[in-house]
């Protein structure tokens, strides 16, 4: 056997049977991965040519009786100049809006049942500390969050939406997911994403609990 | 030059080699394979995927880490090294000019130059790196793999064990060094100097 041909036995035997064991891993594994699954599927309605007439979504506080709403529109906040636009068009091109971390922190403040706050990070992410009152749905396991959540979202006229911030895009997935993908989905124009998300919010220095629950359950 | 030969010749290099990539594959894959979700969405940041094929996506996130995984156990227990060696330096030539190709863009995005620029490139957990000397690492490591292709030693390998062990006799050293003298010309040059 030539030197070349024991080489390409030798790679294709390797990728044989590491494909075999990672996808046999995979499927026994509880966390693995729906192969079946487009787990970014604003990625390719973003990459669609934007519309050139959006819809332009009511306000976040109709509906919300309780408390006084806070002052301004949150969709129209653009903050980070040309890199918040950016961010804006994305999320108009998903039929989305942003919220900011002010009007964020105003919402948070009414301590309403229709103000919904929800935690896109992970379990861990969401266990060392989140906003308090907010409900996890990490979107890559939508199963195992969705009830959950739907004990809020029919009540919830206004559902605010973050992760960690930055380069985060889980707070978009998840918005995606809810106000697309799920079962009986919430309505887009009461869902706000506050991209800022937890940077903003631990920046500004405003509360957090620890826990597995939405008040925090750790001493 | 002559010391490198030497090396070379006595199969320390070759070692080194194995032990260097083998472990870093390994420790590579283990955050992958624990959280694949994360690495999965590290993969599509790249954008190299079109979003219509979400399964080839989903399946370089389950796969690869395991590649990785399995290559590095490969290289260290010394199986079939050849082989492996060369996925191993596609992979690598493979993940490298995605970082590359991935630069500019974040380089506009951050508004920082190349060598301050950092990212999460997925390739040993999550958090950024500093992108240049990821480069020059990589550089480091796709030399390495290819010697690991081309290089005939088999210095303290399982095949060289398995080999000693069918001829029952010998001290697998002495029988790899013979088996060496055998294959590698360099040694064999060596040897009659």
């Amino acid at each position: 056997m030539s030197r070349i041909t024991q080489m390409m036995l030798e790679a294709t035997v390797f990728v044989a049977a590491a494909g075999a064991i990672g996808l046999g891993y995979n499927s026994l594994r509880s966390d693995g991965l729906d192969l079946g699954r487009n787990y970014f599927p604003h990625s390719r309605v973003a990459m669609s040519p934007p519309s050139t007439e959006q819809p332009k979504p009511a306000g976040p506080a109709a509906g919300v009786t309780s408390e006084p709403a806070p002052e301004g529109d949150p969709a129209g906040s653009e903050p980070g100049g040309p890199e918040g636009r950016k961010a804006a068009d994305k999320l108009a091109s998903l039929g989305l809006q942003g919220i900011s971390l002010e009007d964020a922190y105003q919402y948070f403040q009414l301590r309403d049942s229709t103000i919904l706050l929800v935690d896109a990070r992970s379990d861990d992410a969401y266990r060392e500390g989140h906003i308090p009152g907010a409900v996890q749905f990490y979107p890559y396991y939508p199963d195992k969050y969705i009830e959950d959540i739907r004990l809020f979202a029919d009540i919830a006229q206004v559902v605010i939406v973050y992760c960690g911030g930055g380069d985060c895009e889980d707070s978009i997935s998840a918005a995606f997911y809810l106000t697309t993908e799920m079962p009986d989905p919430i309505p887009a124009e009461r869902v706000f994403v506050f991209e800022g998300g937890m940077t903003e919010w631990k920046e500004a220095g405003y509360p957090l609990v620890a826990g597995e629950t939405p008040e925090g359950d750790l001493p | 030059m002559t010391a490198m030969r030497r090396l070379n010749a006595a199969g320390l290099l070759m070692l080194a080699a194995r032990l260097i990539v083998g472990l870093v594959l390994i420790s590579s894959s283990i955050h992958k394979i624990s959280d694949p979700v994360t690495f999965l969405k590290l993969v599509n940041q790249y954008g190299l995927v079109p979003p219509d094929w979400p399964v080839m996506l989903n399946l370089i996130a389950v796969v690869v880490p395991w590649l990785e995984m399995v290559g590095g156990i490969a290289l260290l227990a010394g199986i079939g090294l050849s082989g492996v060696g060369a996925v191993t330096f596609l992979m690598l030539a493979g993940f490298t000019a995605a970082i590359i190709m991935r630069t500019p863009g974040e380089m506009a995005r951050q508004g920082k130059g190349f060598f301050d620029i950092a990212f999460s490139c997925g390739c040993a957990g999550s958090a950024p790196e500093i992108i240049w000397w990821k480069l020059v690492k990589n550089t480091g490591l796709i030399v390495l793999a290819l010697l690991i292709t081309i290089s005939r030693s088999r210095f303290l390998t399982l095949s060289a064990l398995i080999a000693w062990l069918r001829r029952g006799s010998a001290a697998p050293d002495a029988s790899a060094a013979s088996t060496k003298a055998d294959e590698d010309p360099d040694l064999a040059g060596l040897r009659a100097r």
